[in-house]
């Protein structure tokens, strides 16, 4: 009887494995080099995030967490400083954590410091509630890169470009540290603001206006793409009735999220991020929010561009989002706003983009590893490692943090994001005028 | 080949619908805590639909200073040392805070109602919480005859955060009808007025620190920018962490015959540590206090559950979550 079953056991298994090789050997080489790329970035992502966590934005959903398990919503009690997208997600992965009895977090007395108040310093993440949060970036990681592929293929209709697409994005060292080790969620923003792309490319406003609206509720960076779209899309059909739909149901998406929490008086909190940052003089963010009108007028007059001229050349509308929305990397200080160049860069897809896209990877690298090394005690998982590696971790990198002028690095960072960008730019628009002149 | 394409869109649309349900439908976590004494024995027992931390700790204390109801002292006509917005703001999150920490008695106070529940609450239960840094010369004029130390004297309890008990008296609405007195050292304390700290700049404690209620309560506050140097205090229970200059954080004192919960933070930073001072209101600790006992645990499985031989008086307050608490309830046991 027992033998009997063994060796069901063993038949199931030799026809799961040879369902797999069957379907490993119909695949494409494309699509085996996508799947090759998708497994080393999942188990690079994987083992750099066990390892290390920087604690300041995970305490915060930490907090999310906390709140909604009170039976509180977003914004009844502080700690959500965003717009409710993110909130939203972690409402799901609270349930998640809750049902599966999983422990959130500690407070360890070890990382006390002078500002022991502040959640952040007292705090920490479990390993396994970590690496929930961590599993789902990843998993958008992973829709970006296939988004990134398949717009890729559809604007330069060569698979080699949208598989170069997703490597790039995917096995970069910066997209990596945002979403393994950073724990912050700039990835999602950008996955809905690419499916607003790739929706308009495939002539479904309605769902491309959906898709940029959501991205607005998560981060705003994706306002001057949404404002340059109003104009692809009228290049793009000639017609007002289907711009008009592109803007209904960006409208629309915002209105569904923001609904539940105006009727619950969040409206103010949900802006904090806004408006708490612009009451402090002498806030870098601040000057960012100075130059945020002029970067709305470039987009509105990017887009009477794109509508006037007929322009519907995608690398055209890449850069003058890339170029636009550089503009609030100046001296915008946390590092994971950097990450918004790289898909823009991508989009690009000329061969000629090749090196401004390599010196933008290059300085979104550096951005990434220099911000680590600044904060470097902080970085352990402290699960992981326990709390004496704490101290020693801090030590061992303590004279490359000494070597390295954080302020500086991020200066000169945000001047060269801004200004290579429109250097791109105008490049691309003299490209274009020539193509349309030798027509 | 054109359907696949919204597939992606398709299932995020879901995924965020199903987000919005969570958060803003009523909320699918439910707990409860129950005891039952016997014997002189308390036993507890948790449940709950979420597996979440559990911390169940037995304190000592006078018996005299549970509090059950907590009366904000909100009065816009008088001025006060911190904004009132800011005050409002942090009452509201803090209603919420005790409220699901099993305290539901909740109110906010003018000056007059504030002296009629002086005079007719029960100050065995109830604590006067006090942010403003100025009290109205209704409630406070320095004197020993005043209605908030009646209160004192009565028994009650005052909560003091974010300003200096007793140095500011306000007279009216504007900033110059502020009088400084003096003396409120002694009045509350029976200490002089320099060990109470008034700094202008956030203080921060790291010198010592009451290390069982930091970790057995989850109590991190550190911030002594109105802290108190206990030098030459008698009845108090020094509970948060000290500065280098000998400033406490958070200090429950005797006062008369009541009681002073003094929390040393600023008002600007309330939204990180109104949830300590809940806990402690909420916790049935007083100036006399000690944890006697803990077990920690999960709303699930064998741990759930348990007993400790108790000796009145004292509380035993347990909550659920892994730092910050997300429920929490206190039974409280009488002297034999």
């Amino acid at each position: 009887m027992t033998s009997d079953v063994a060796e069901r056991v063993a038949g199931y298994a030799r026809d799961a494995i040879d369902s797999v090789s069957a379907y490993i050997r119909g695949l494409t080489p494309t699509q085996r080099n996508l799947i090759i790329i998708a497994i080393a970035g999942l188990i690079l992502r994987y083992a750099v995030g066990t390892v290390l966590t920087y604690p300041r934005d995970i305490a915060s959903w930490i907090i999310n967490t906390e709140n909604f398990q009170m039976g509180e919503d977003i914004y009844s009690l502080p700690g959500h400083y965003y717009t409710p997208g993110w909130g939203y997600v972690m409402a799901i992965l609270t349930a998640i954590a809750s049902f599966t009895g999983m422990p959130i977090s500690k407070y360890v007395s070890d990382f006390t410091g002078d500002t022991a108040t502040l959640p952040w310093y007292t705090t920490l993440p479990t390993l396994e509630y970590a690496l929930t949060i961590k599993t789902f970036l990843f998993i958008v990681d992973l829709l970006v890169a296939v988004v990134l592929y398949r717009i890729g293929l559809k604007t330069t209709g060569s698979e080699k470009w949208g598989v170069i697409m997703f490597a790039v994005w995917f096995l970069c060292p910066f997209t990596i540290i945002i979403s393994a080790i950073r724990v912050m969620f700039e990835n999602v923003e950008i996955l809905f603001m690419l499916l607003s792309l790739y929706m308009m490319l495939n002539r479904r406003p309605a769902m491309a206006g959906a898709m940029m609206g959501i991205s607005l509720m998560f981060k705003l960076y994706g306002i001057f793409l949404g404002i340059l779209l109003i104009g692809y899309a009228f290049a793009q059909s000639q017609s007002f009735r289907y711009t008009g739909r592109y803007i209904a149901f960006a409208i629309l998406a915002v209105m569904v999220l923001m609904l539940p929490v105006i009727l619950t008086g969040g409206f103010d909190e949900s802006m904090i991020w806004l408006t708490a940052r612009s009451d402090n003089p002498t806030s870098g963010y601040n000057l960012t929010l100075l130059i945020m009108p002029a970067l709305l007028l470039a987009s509105v007059a990017g887009a009477a561009a794109l509508m006037r001229w007929r322009i519907t050349d995608f690398g055209v509308l890449a850069c003058m989002a890339l170029a636009i929305t550089s503009g609030t990397l100046l001296l915008a200080g946390n590092v994971q706003y950097y990450l918004i160049i790289l898909p823009l860069a991508l989009l690009m897809t000329s061969r000629l983009s090749i090196l401004p896209i390599g010196m933008l990877l290059i300085l979104a690298v550096f951005a990434g590893l220099s911000f680590m090394l600044w904060s470097s005690q902080l970085y352990i998982s402290y699960d992981f490692w326990g709390s004496g590696a704490l101290e020693s971790f801090g030590e061992w990198l303590a004279p490359w943090e000494s070597r390295l002028d954080y302020d500086y690095v991020k200066t000169y960072t945000g001047y060269i994001a801004m200004l290579l960008p429109l250097m791109i730019l105008g490049w691309r628009l003299y490209m274009y005028w020539r193509s349309v002149n030798e027509e | 080949m054109k359907n696949k394409d919204i597939v992606i869109p398709v299932v995020l649309l879901a995924v965020i619908a199903a987000g919005i349900a969570l958060a803003y439908m009523p909320t699918p976590y439910h707990y409860s805590l129950a005891f039952e004494e016997s014997d002189g024995t308390v036993s507890y027992q948790y449940s709950s639909n979420a597996g979440i931390h559990t911390t169940t700790v037995v304190i000592s204390n006078t018996g005299d200073h549970v509090i059950e109801y907590v009366a904000a002292y909100v009065d816009e006509g008088y001025a006060s040392i911190n904004p009132w917005d800011l005050q409002i703001e942090m009452f509201e999150d803090m209603e919420e805070l005790l409220s699901i920490r099993s305290v539901d008695g909740f109110g906010m106070y003018d000056s007059d109602s504030l002296s009629e529940f002086i005079e007719n609450a029960d100050p065995a239960s109830s604590a006067i919480f006090i942010a403003s840094g100025a009290i109205s010369d209704v409630i406070y004029d320095g004197s020993d005859t005043c209605p908030l130390i009646r209160w004192l004297e009565r028994g009650g309890t005052v909560v003091n955060m974010s300003g200096c008990l007793g140095k500011y008296v306000s007279h009216g609405p504007e900033s110059e009808d502020i009088e400084m007195v003096s003396g409120y050292g002694y009045l509350f304390a029976g200490t002089s007025d320099s060990a109470f700290n008034d700094y202008p700049n956030m203080l921060n404690g790291n010198a010592s620190c009451n290390e069982e209620v930091r970790d057995v309560l989850h109590f991190y506050m550190n911030e002594c920018t109105y802290g108190i140097d206990v030098t030459g205090m008698t009845d108090f229970n020094d509970i948060g962490y000290v500065s280098y200059s000998g400033y406490s954080a958070a200090v429950l004192y005797k006062s008369w015959n009541g009681m002073v919960m003094n929390f040393g933070v600023s008002l600007s930073t309330h939204e990180h540590s109104d949830q300590y001072v809940a806990q402690i209101i909420a916790s049935g600790m007083d100036y006399s206090s000690e944890i006697l006992e803990y077990a920690e645990g999960s709303t699930r499985g064998d741990s759930s559950s348990g007993e400790f031989d108790v000796t009145g008086p004292c509380s035993i307050y347990g909550f659920i979550g892994s730092s910050r608490p997300v429920f929490a309830d206190r039974y409280d046991v009488s002297a034999k």
